[in-house]
């Protein structure tokens, strides 16, 4: 038997069939939802058939993968509905939830989704007509959308010019100053070992070719002489602490200002102790990409971050160590202004820009070897039980792939870029990931760098906010 | 390979009507896995099941799908019929084309369609659901209760009545609580002491009750049915066996001090009994007031300063070198009382309570009151032990007051004060008595009467307004208010103030974080349900009673202990716990060990536990769900980012085939 | 594969381009286009889009044409309570692949030696069939570039049906294969014969392009020193810093790992392979659990072990040809010829057994 609906995949632009219905899958929970639903049945409401359900213990047991997965095995809309905040049957489900959908359907905006596929509802056991109401609403909903656009390269499109990111970057530091820090630097570094305040320094050595450094893992005195300083240390060395970690009681890192926020969320996340780092803060010039500087330091000072032990500068190293919890950095950022403006552009623009650049993926996973974060053994796209992630390497399970991967970042990513820098397809991974940083601290406020505040997506707070939910 | 039964119900016209059975029934022949179809007019009929129980057996069918109403309906009869043919209950399972179906949409082709693929999505969704059994947690039949005030003696006395055996913990030297305080109890002015006492004696006389006084506790591990409970009692420096409660010891102690049993209005010694009516009858040394104590000896001995008390006892019962111990308790259920203390902040502050020694609170109002206080029962200033003749009861001292004390209401203080007020008037014939008071709230049973009597026989003055400032002038207390129903400000000179001041909870969070139990905002340990699960918490096992749980009265706490008790029995009156087995498992090898699993769990079913190497060495921590703690909810499975927690019952697995099974029906991937 | 040298001419800028357009008619054209600031081989609608330049690579190699990320094996839906098998759609159109430069022609020749020796894989040998290579010779390095340090050439002929060399003004057009013969066709005509000093256009790049490069080259008897040294604790060090993704494998022209995989729902599903990497963690755990290369030192050293050495004969070439862009763009900046000469180097000093 086949179904009445024909679903025909379109991009967009092209006619829809005349008698194209939408297919909308819902993800309800037990307790609330399903109970209201079936209370519309009973009291014999008639609501339209275009809905397919799934039954749920809590909207805490739905996971964006699952939302994705309904959309690449062609519904056009979906729907998640659960119990009113203050009533889930394990007491807090729905509120965790609610902070998950809030910021995956904000990314599935700014990723080109038309929102009128994507709903979210509170139905209680005794909301049988609201049920019918709700499905009723979305089915319409759905239907003014359209089939969901094709998964595809967009052909004969001339792409977006995002506009330029304004930003001067840290004061500029001329080769005098880059060398003096350097020998500020291998010195302070060399103490560090002689004085067994760690048993092994991370820095920078040189590369084999222009501008680039390579990462440097030291454990005798005598090389640091080999460490380097200047525009070309980009890797975010936080990365290798980890492993270095199995090695060694205590590591030496030297960071960055845009590498340390990572290691909040490290300690946050008991991947390591603070105790087991000496973190090395430099003076930084900014680190360069291609002819100019990054994007990230366009407003950044390239002052040492707040939380160091050692800070080496032109003038000499100090000690210094801040309290995390009083520690902030507020800095704006360059890249805002093109979130913005792809914001301002309607869906089906967007939808091309994001499919054009998960079209060029590759699936190499240097987005998550450079990320200081992504520390799981085996990762979510790895898992073939079941295999939430397509393994094809083209564009829906590109598309999973890299909105999975922003939707685990979301509320932890420390902005160092590392993703967007190692991509070898230019992804602008940096945008999605600032775009959610952005959504998770408008929506919850920022955590800062004190480890011991907790991450915003495993909290929740009665009064977060819901406009969008039904 | 599976062999998977679907079976369509008719359920008359309701699903027949608008679902074409038949073609339903046919197409899902052609499900893969599935070796029987069948439809049948009701299912759930006695005939109905047989013939799914009959196909069972006779197609050695591992996995059935019943596709009829809701499951939230018929699923434990389909469930229960196929544990009768011998096929684990949880591999049966339930397609709703009824009240999601036929009953909401009358396009047949439509309702038909939706119909089909919702039973090829249960047939996906059975072929990898698992066989489970309830999990069985065996039963430690011992209760604990925390806290020996009225709530923690009735709870208690009731356990231990049914045959359980209790332990019954409290900090304090004697048990009995605020209560053994009051003077007399509203409405009906019976001496507290009087009716408590009874059930004291009760506890220290039962079998079945342990009473650890002057003992906290210091660490809870487990979960229900199994907690393992470390209990460390002071030393108290009296060998209670040997001590007869003569007081000879207490009469030769140098060291006085306040006594906190009469809210420091009388002085007690070093060595002392709280009351006379103290259960147990024996005294004990507070190391912080005690002479020797405050000796630091350079060798590391106790060089005694004052052997006066022991001198003085003949059966010998003092010993300096008593050490804390702690003991262990194996116990299957908990019950929180802890009780409150009251909170004497801002808002007390400001009518002059630290200031003036004539201001002072309910309970020390209570225990001036009292026969057995520091005045006998009299009624006297404490500045100058003059009687007083106008004194005035300020109630919402700190409650119902967000910006300088609490939200909520102490629910109490109306029937104290008006008790007060009386008693007062019964103990002073021509003293004045003035309540101010923001609203009157008496609705318990012969409350409203007793109130009106306070103020109509009593002619105690009810003011309706609030008090702004007490200043203290000439001896007396110019207490300057407002009278909101007359609209005039009002000015009385009182001899004294009693302060109804705010209910707060006695645990600081100590208890709350030592049994990882919820508490709201205020200190309240939060119930599971404000209107329907009362007295349990959300952590299995453990149970609240009293006002450690909300401001309540004396009724209202035995009637909450009682239950908190029932709800212990209920555990303990089983040898094992039968849970859900649709529990969380983690994926050990994998786990990174970040641990946001346990920070949104709301059960705090999930353990840290240590995996080691060879030689025995913590390698690291990895999460660890309790089955016997979690309820199946499912937030942590998705908090893993790795994907390595699942759900019995909602696994990933199942619901990614049901996905897969929802999507429109296509002939070939699309690519 | 007969090359024949002596069909050449010489094309202005206009007629390349002229050829180009031409080519579209009959055939799916697959030419280096700019896409967001990436050069990346892409099927063309109209000559103006490819980017044909003396020199630049794209951002990674044109393999995937004959060799897609992802393709199914076959495909399978369930009907009728049965199961019905279905072969990949074959493409309609032959395929041209224009403006390879010579390392990434070298590459599909390197790939050829794996899909169509022993067993042949069909698919990827359907594919090569219908596709004819028109590549372009370099008339500078990029700065990652090191070719001629490997045996390749910047002017090399290998894996190329017609050559396009840059001349100081439009372009040397060689035809060296009959399917380049074939490809060219009618066009030929209008344009002008190259002449014997043209062709000393080749030599001449090939000098150019290889002072540019300054590297030393690598020498073959390299491979089984890094053989005998492969228990050496060089290569603990040496990969320290690699991050196990798989940046290298996948713009390599000549890597050609794959996985297989089903993707399926309820009503159909196909068996599909896609890239794979030997420097994934997983790519050679086994279903008992154990891993032969548990430590990414094991598999890094694996990956530069089966470029540089591994080799049946020693006059057989590295299967490294040289382009770069691994140097270029490994997110930790390792550099497999630096590898290649330090683990060289330490294992003739230390000797071949010292220690880890």
């Amino acid at each position: 038997m086949t179904e009445a609906n024909v679903t025909a995949a379109q991009s967009g632009t092209g006619s829809v069939p005349e008698n194209w219905q939408p297919h909308i899958v819902a993800l309800v929970c037990n307790w609330c939802s399903y109970a209201g639903a079936d209370m519309a049945g009973t009291t014999r409401l008639e609501y339209p058939a275009n809905v397919r359900m799934v039954r749920f213990p809590c909207t805490g047991r739905m996971s964006p993968l699952m939302i994705l997965r309904a959309f690449e095995q062609g519904a056009d809309g979906v729907l998640v509905s659960g119990c009113h905040p203050g009533d889930c049957h394990y007491v807090q489900g729905n509120l965790v939830a609610r902070r998950r959908f809030t910021i995956f359907r904000s990314l599935m905006d700014f990723i080109g989704i038309d929102l009128k596929r994507l709903h979210f509802a509170w139905v209680s056991a005794a909301e049988g007509h609201k049920w019918a109401k709700v499905v009723s609403e979305v089915t319409a909903s759905v239907q003014e959308a359209g089939p969901l656009p094709s998964f595809d390269h967009p052909e004969g499109w001339d792409g977006i010019d995002l506009p330029e990111m304004a930003g001067s970057g840290p004061q500029e530091l001329d080769e005098d100053q880059l060398n003096a820090i350097r020998d500020n630097l291998r010195k302070a570094a060399s103490e560090v070992l002689t004085g067994g305040r760690a048993g092994s320094v991370i820095g920078y050595g040189p590369g084999s070719l222009a501008n680039q450094t390579i990462p440097l893992f030291i454990t005798e005195a005598a090389d640091c002489e080999k460490l380097e300083w200047g525009q070309g240390c980009r890797n975010n060395l936080s990365t290798y602490v980890g492993s270095a970690l199995d090695k060694h009681e205590r590591v030496a890192v030297v960071a960055k200002t845009c590498d340390l926020g990572a290691i909040s969320g490290l300690i946050r996340e008991g991947q390591l102790r603070r105790e087991q780092l000496v973190v090395i803060g430099v003076q930084c010039p900014g680190v360069r990409d291609g002819p100019g500087l990054a994007t990230k330091c366009l407003s950044c000072s390239g002052d040492p971050h707040p939380i160091c032990d050692l800070v080496v500068t032109v003038d000499g190293v100090r000690e210094s160590c801040e309290d995390p919890s009083a520690a902030a950095l507020d800095t704006p950022d360059a890249r805002d202004e093109q979130i913005a403006y792809l914001e301002t552009l309607p869906h089906d623009e967007r939808w091309k820009y994001w499919q054009r650049q998960f079209g060029r993926c590759l699936r190499c996973y240097a987005c998550r070897a450079a990320c200081p974060l992504c520390y799981c053994s085996t990762c979510i796209t790895d898992k073939h039980r079941p295999q939430w992630v397509p393994t094809s390497i083209d564009h829906p399970g590109n598309s999973t792939w890299n909105i999975i991967r922003a939707v685990h970042l979301a509320g932890r990513c420390s902005g160092c870029d590392e993703c967007a820098r190692v991509c070898p397809a230019d992804i602008r991974l940096d945008l999605i990931n600032r775009k959610l940083s952005l959504e998770v601290e408008r929506q919850y406020g920022k955590i800062g760098l004190d480890p011991e505040k907790k991450s915003a997506l495993v909290d929740f707070r009665m009064e977060d906010s819901e406009e969008f939910i039904l | 390979m599976s062999r998977v039964g679907v079976f369509v119900c008719h359920c008359g016209e309701n699903i027949a009507r608008n679902v074409k059975v038949q073609e339903v029934v046919e197409s899902s022949r052609d499900i893969p896995g599935t070796v029987v179809t069948a439809d049948y007019p009701y299912l759930c009929s006695a005939p109905g099941q047989q013939m799914v129980i009959d196909a069972i057996e006779e197609h050695d069918l591992d996995r059935v799908v019943v596709a009829a109403c809701s499951p939230q309906l018929h699923e434990p009869t389909f469930r229960a019929a196929a544990a009768q043919a011998g096929l684990n209950p949880y591999l049966c399972e339930m397609a709703n084309i009824r009240e999601h179906c036929s009953w909401v949409h009358r396009d047949t082709e439509q309702a038909s369609a939706k119909a089909y693929q919702t039973v090829v999505a249960a047939v996906e969704r059975v072929k990898r659901s698992r066989p489970l059994d309830p999990i069985e947690v065996p039963v430690t039949k011992r209760a604990l209760v925390i806290g020996a005030g009225v709530a923690g003696i009735r709870s208690a006395l009731d356990m231990a009545n049914a045959g359980h055996q209790v332990v019954l913990v409290e900090r304090q030297p004697s048990i009995g609580g605020n209560m053994s305080r009051l003077s007399e109890t509203f409405p009906t002015l019976d001496c507290s002491q009087c009716i408590l006492t009874p059930l004291m004696v009760q506890v220290s006389r039962h079998p079945n009750i342990e009473l650890m006084t002057y003992s906290e506790i210091e660490n809870v591990s487990g979960y229900v049915g199994n907690f393992k409970v470390l209990i460390r009692k002071k030393p108290s420096f009296v060998v209670a066996e040997d001590c007869n409660g003569c007081g000879d010891c207490a009469e030769v102690c140098p060291e006085p001090g306040g006594n906190e049993f009469d809210m420091a209005l009388s002085s007690r010694k070093a060595i002392y009994i709280p009351f006379p009516q103290a259960v147990p009858s024996v005294y004990t040394l507070d190391a912080d007031r005690c002479l020797n104590s405050k000796l630091d000896s350079p060798t590391g001995f106790r060089v005694l300063a004052c052997v006066k008390c022991e001198e003085a006892c003949q059966p010998k019962a003092i010993d300096y070198d008593m050490q804390p111990e702690i003991v262990e308790r194996e116990v299957g259920a908990i019950v929180v009382a802890t009780g409150f203390d009251l909170r004497l902040g801002e808002p007390a502050a400001q009518f002059g309570y630290q200031r003036s020694l004539d201001v002072m609170d309910g309970l020390e109002f209570e225990r001036m009151l009292s026969a057995s206080g520091p005045t006998g029962g009299e009624v006297r200033r404490p500045s100058d032990g003059q009687t007083p003749k106008d004194v005035v009861f300020i109630q919402c001292v700190g409650s119902r007051d967000p910006e300088h004390g609490v939200s909520y209401c102490s629910k109490i203080c109306c029937m104290y004060t008006a008790k007060h007020a009386l008693l007062l008037k019964h103990k002073v014939p021509d003293s004045r008595a003035f309540v101010f008071y923001m609203d009157i709230r008496a609705g318990g049973k012969d409350y409203e009467e007793f109130v009106h009597r306070a103020m109509e026989e009593e002619r105690v003055m009810y003011i309706r307004g609030r008090v702004s400032q007490v200043i203290e002038e000439n001896g007396k207390l110019k207490v300057l208010g407002v009278d909101t129903l007359s609209g005039r400000t009002v000015e009385i000179d009182a001899d004294m103030v009693v302060l109804a001041a705010a209910m707060e909870p006695a645990d600081r969070g100590e208890i709350a974080g030592k049994l990882r139990i919820a508490a709201d905002a205020h200190g309240f340990f939060k119930e599971a349900h404000p209107k329907l699960r009362p007295v349990e918490t959300l952590t299995a096992g453990i149970f609240l009673a009293g006002t450690s749980q909300a401001p309540k009265d004396i009724p209202e706490t035995v009637s909450q202990a009682s239950a908190a008790a029932s709800k212990g029995m209920e555990l303990l009156s089983q040898e094992f716990l039968q849970r859900d087995p649709s529990t969380a498992h983690v994926n050990e090898a994998a786990c990174a060990g970040c641990f946001e699993c346990l920070a949104v769990c709301p059960y705090g079913a999930i353990e840290r536990k240590q995996l080691l190497d060879a030689q025995g060495e913590v390698r690291r921590e990895v999460a660890a769900p309790n089955p016997a703690m979690c309820e199946g909810c499912g937030l942590c499975t998705v908090t893993c980012r790795g994907g390595y927690i699942d759900l019995e019952g909602y696994t990933d697995e199942q619901v990614f085939a049901q996905l897969g099974a929802l999507g429109p029906v296509r002939e070939v991937v699309e690519r | 594969m007969t090359r024949v040298t002596d069909s050449s001419w010489k094309l202005t800028d206009a007629q390349l381009r002229a050829w180009l357009s031409g080519l579209l008619d009959g055939n799916s054209v697959v030419a280096p286009v700019e896409e967001d600031g990436v050069l990346l081989f892409r099927p063309i609608a109209s000559a103006h889009q490819a980017v044909i330049k003396p020199s630049g690579k794209t951002r990674w190699s044109p393999k995937e044409f004959l060799f897609p990320r992802s393709e199914a094996l076959y495909r399978y839906s369930f009907k009728g309570g049965t199961v019905q098998l279905e072969d990949p759609p074959v493409p309609e159109k032959h395929q041209v692949l224009f403006g390879v430069r010579s390392c990434d022609a070298s590459g599909l020749v390197r790939l050829d030696e794996i899909f169509l020796s022993g067993t042949t894989d069909r698919l990827y040998s359907a594919r090569r069939e219908n596709t004819t290579v028109v590549s372009t010779a370099c008339a500078a390095a990029d700065q990652e570039c090191f070719c001629t340090a490997v045996g390749y050439s910047p002017v090399g002929e290998e894996g190329s049906d017609v050559q396009l060399v840059p001349m100081d003004e439009g372009w040397l057009l060689r035809v060296l294969t009959d399917k380049g013969r074939d490809l060219v066709g009618d066009s030929a005509e209008g344009w002008k014969a190259a002449t014997a000093k043209d062709g000393k256009r080749l030599p001449e790049l090939e000098k150019k392009v290889s002072k540019q490069i300054e590297r030393s080259p690598v020498n073959r008897e390299w491979s089984k020193v890094l053989e005998e040294g492969f228990e050496h604790g060089a290569w603990d060090r040496l990969a320290q810093h690699c991050l196990g993704c798989s940046v290298c494998a996948y713009v390599c022209p000549s890597c050609s790992c794959f996985d297989m995989n089903h993707e399926a729902n309820a009503w159909c599903g196909e068996q599909c392979r896609s890239w794979d990497a030997c420097t994934f963690p997983l790519f050679t755990h086994h279903a008992s659990g154990h891993n032969p290369r548990e430590t990414k030192q094991e598999r890094y050293r694996q990956r530069v072990l089966h470029k540089f050495a591994f080799r049946e004969e020693d006059d057989e070439p590295f299967r490294c040809v040289g382009c770069g862009r691994c140097v270029a763009l490994c997110p930790a900046g390792l550099d497999i010829v630096n590898t290649v000469a330090a683990a060289v180097e330490a294992i003739r000093e230390e000797g071949a057994d010292a220690a880890r």
